[in-house]
């Protein structure tokens, strides 16, 4: 029997074809239409992008902005397609939405559980289920009749959390966002988040903190302008990747010197 | 493609419920008016309207009420559906950038928030039908009929005008300006007879005509509508609804680089 990776991208490449100008109106369209031709600008998000991970292990994705990371990101979250190669997700993947995205301020916290859960695929049936353990794993009881808008920013941060883990996904995907709530909080999501990965569930981390990645992740990515510049090992991934930003850093404060 | 489209569809229905119940709680729940203010607007405009016409035009105070009504109410539903439909994927956009949603769900769930809706604005014209003398028709049973045609048109501009306000935001505020002067190319607020001949031509090329007069016959006459008329309305409608979907498919993978 062969063995399915819950993640498996070949060859992938994104290109994005822009306007140079961002034309937004019809108006903008339709001037510059009659001035000459509009120029889009091209240019690869991803280039041959290929890697597998394997269930139950936790990828590090780490380069600096404009990397390709997110663009990553939404390839596995099937919410970009690619121009070429194939990208294989066979399971649910649960996105960690910074701030609830998924929220809506004038409902109830018992009514965005709902409205969340089915955004993430749950419906109502399974969500009545786990209803009282992710309310419990939020801590948020006696506001949960409460409109969104009356909670702070970390409450629903812990409510997104919950629902996420409730949806009991194969593939999380957790874009910086180790710090939510108190540290009570945090342990309690590093708990689960073990748990989880035990379990045979895979995690794609996305993070700036190198820190959180050398102790979290079996496995790290460094993207760099769209190409995978390294992949395995987490210290040695994250080594070449300090010693590049220090080289840049030097390089740049060398560069008054020069002049 | 199509076929994809509605399983994808029935797989999310919980979402669609979600939404289309977050709509209305955020216009009902918040203030008991909330349903008040939604009836007080026609309300007005029926006065204004009937005594413009049954003092300039001596127009039968009585029937004018209802003519006004049906046929406004019904626009109502048109106008306020492809309004609020035309920024949904805008609105969204952060939320569909993160998770996989099929798009066609939003622009559904404002369609049918907006059906609801309708049912609520029909009460007053059903209570006044025989008060004023109208009565309830056999030909009533028609309605849902004519309904579906107008959900049908509706749906379809609603996706070419969400569609294409993607790429050029000025879509929405040039359909805001063209809506009011098409409501008054449409026989809503004076009766068809006063149109000139010369102009009837005009008038039979406006396709919101065919499907008021299939809305507003059975209420106001208590009949059917013609038979070429239903036709041109079924015609009408499915067209919309095809192009629009094609239209919407079309442009779908690539709203995630552009919201």
């Amino acid at each position: 029997m062969s063995m399915e990776f819950p993640i498996t991208l070949q060859d992938v490449s994104v290109r994005y074809r822009l306007p140079k100008e961002r034309i937004r109106s019809v108006k903008e369209f339709v001037i510059k239409s009659f001035r000459g031709r509009i120029e889009y600008e091209e240019f690869w998000a991803l280039k041959n992008i290929t890697f597998q991970v394997p269930p139950g292990e936790m990828l590090g994705i780490i380069g600096r902005n404009g990397a390709g990371k997110s663009t990553l990101l939404k390839l596995i979250a099937r919410v970009m397609k690619p121009i070429y190669g194939t990208i294989r997700v066979p399971g649910k993947v649960a996105p960690m939405i910074e701030l609830g995205g998924g929220f809506d301020h004038e409902l109830s916290g018992r009514e965005n559980v709902y409205l969340f859960g089915s955004i993430l695929g749950i419906n109502r049936r399974e969500m009545d289920k786990k209803f009282a353990a992710i309310v419990e794993f939020a801590e948020l009881k006696d506001f949960i009749e409460a409109p969104l808008r009356a909670y702070s920013s970390g409450m629903i941060m812990r409510l997104g959390f919950a629902v996420v883990i409730a949806v009991d996904p194969e593939i999380m995907i957790l874009d910086e966002i180790m710090a939510v709530g108190d540290t009570a909080f945090q342990e309690k999501c590093q708990a689960h988040i073990a748990r989880f990965r035990q379990a045979g569930g895979t995690i794609l981390f996305v993070s700036h903190s190198l820190e959180q990645i050398l102790k979290f992740c079996d496995r790290a990515l460094w993207l760099e302008h769209g190409e995978m510049r390294e992949w395995g090992n987490t210290e040695e991934v994250v080594h070449q990747y300090t010693n590049y930003l220090e080289s840049l850093v030097s390089r740049q404060t060398a560069l008054p010197e020069q002049i | 493609m199509f076929k994809e489209d509605v399983t994808e569809l029935v797989e999310f229905k919980d979402l669609l419920y979600n939404l289309v119940i977050r709509d209305l709680t955020v216009r009902y729940k918040r203030s008991v008016l909330g349903f008040f203010w939604s009836m007080l607007n026609p309300l007005l405009n029926t006065i204004v309207f009937t005594i413009i016409f049954s003092t300039i035009f001596h127009f039968g105070v009585k029937s004018f009420i209802i003519y006004f009504l049906s046929g406004y109410q019904l626009w109502n539903f048109f106008a306020q559906s492809t309004q609020v439909a035309s920024n949904c994927l805008l609105r969204n956009g952060p939320l569909f950038k993160k998770i996989y949603i099929p798009k066609p769900i939003f622009v559904i769930s404002v369609v049918l928030s907006n059906m609801v809706n309708l049912a609520f604005a029909l009460i007053p014209l059903f209570i006044l039908l025989p008060i004023l003398g109208k009565g309830f028709h056999l030909s009533l049973l028609f309605l849902p009929v004519a309904i579906l045609f107008v959900v049908m048109f509706t749906i379809g501009i609603s996706f070419v005008l969400s569609a294409t306000a993607v790429f050029f935001n000025d879509i929405i505020d040039m359909y805001q300006i063209f809506i009011l002067p098409w409501m008054y190319l449409t026989p809503i607020v004076y009766p068809i007879d006063i149109v000139p001949k010369k102009f009837l031509l005009f008038l039979k090329l406006n396709p919101m005509y065919y499907l008021v007069e299939c809305f507003r016959l059975p209420i106001y006459m208590g009949e059917l509508p013609h038979f070429q008329t239903v036709c041109l309305a079924l015609l009408v409608s499915v067209a919309t609804l095809v192009i629009g979907y094609l239209v919407f498919t079309k442009l779908s993978d690539t709203f995630v680089y552009y919201v």
